[in-house]
């Protein structure tokens, strides 16, 4: 299916969106109904955009399968989706290298007071290792994905 | 010295007739090399490993210290050997960073460690595509009583989609890791 077509459908809770890619390399966030790509956003990282996060503070994003788990609405940025980093294994791939595997990575919109830059910020990496987004993209993700979607994040 | 030779094959034929009748080779799946399964077998104490790394398309399982690699193991994997794990009974390994989680010395299978396999992710993907995740992925050793088959089970992908070795392997392995392990299984 083009993607154009598939911007018409909407996910309902019998066909939910199955599963959210990140592909750090290219900026892009989509999301997927089984094999129908329904959207792709443009995503920031943060000041470390390349490798797999290891530890607390090392402004990487993680690569790996993970879940949305929960949002929140009145973080510091608008409208924040939890991604569930640390794992098991994160945890004790930390704990070998004698350090802390950190946490809190989400997808989010702009620091809150920020948003008037809106798109603007889809141009570089601005956060601390969480996914970005414009806040009218997250606005858009937030309607479509529902608790506990898979997300998967690519190098 | 004929009826040694006779008496011989009469037991390879009813131990492979055995493994038909229990289900344990309904086919066979071809894999990239045979080799010897004590060619990798380490004859000296390794001590405790802090992490695990298994190539699927090699048959190999390392185990590491400090980012050194302190044994290798040929393993065996599932009748349906390539891909990610994705649901219950497709024989797959699982693909991806788990950790070994618990063990159970009196399993079906000389001495078995048990693969955080289905985490959050594969169970939400499941069940968004209506199916169950499965589980109960192992590392273990050759099935009870056939031990005396020796290592011959290690030549083929003979598991459920668990990762089987020898179980002089098994018992190193089982030694040098502790519960918590980190395992990386690559493709």
């Amino acid at each position: 299916m083009p993607f154009s077509q598939a911007k018409e459908i909407w996910p309902t809770p019998e066909r939910p969106v199955t599963h959210v890619r990140v592909i750090k390399s290219e900026r892009r966030l989509e999301l997927w109904i089984n094999e129908i790509k329904l959207r792709s956003y443009k995503i920031s990282l943060g000041p470390q955009p390349i490798g797999a996060k290891r530890q607390e503070g090392d402004g990487r994003t993680p690569e790996g399968r993970y879940v949305l788990d929960f949002r929140k609405a009145d973080s510091v940025a608008y409208k924040a989706m939890h991604v569930s980093y640390p794992s098991d294994y994160d945890k004790a791939a930390a704990k070998i290298a004698g350090v802390s595997a950190g946490g809190s990575i989400m997808v989010h919109g702009n620091w809150n007071g920020w948003g008037f830059l809106g798109p603007l910020m889809r141009y570089f990496d601005w956060t601390n290792g969480c996914i970005g987004m414009a806040n009218e993209d997250i606005d858009d993700m937030w309607n479509l994905v529902a608790w506990k979607t898979p997300i998967e994040i690519l190098p | 010295m004929r009826l040694r030779l006779v008496a011989t094959l009469v037991v390879i034929l009813a131990a492979i007739a055995a493994s038909y009748f229990f289900g344990f080779m309904p086919h066979f799946v071809p894999r990239p090399s045979i080799r010897s399964a004590n060619l990798l077998l380490n004859q000296e104490p390794i001590g405790v490993a802090d992490f695990i790394r298994v190539d699927k398309s090699d048959r190999k399982l390392e185990l590491l210290r400090k980012n050194e690699i302190i044994a290798t193991y040929q393993i065996a994997l599932g009748r349906n050997p390539l891909g990610h794990k994705q649901q219950e009974g497709d024989k797959r390994t699982p693909e991806g960073r788990y950790t070994i989680d618990w063990r159970n010395p009196k399993s079906g299978y000389f001495l078995s460690l048990h693969i955080s396999y289905p985490d959050q992710n594969d169970t939400a993907l499941a069940q968004n595509a209506g199916m169950e995740p499965g589980g109960n992925v192992m590392i273990h050793g050759q099935p009870n009583g056939y031990d005396v088959a020796g290592n011959a089970l290690q030549s083929f992908d003979w598991t459920y989609g668990c990762i089987a070795v020898t179980n002089q392997a098994m018992q190193q392995i089982w030694n040098a890791v502790p519960d918590g392990t980190p395992i990386e299984i690559l493709p």
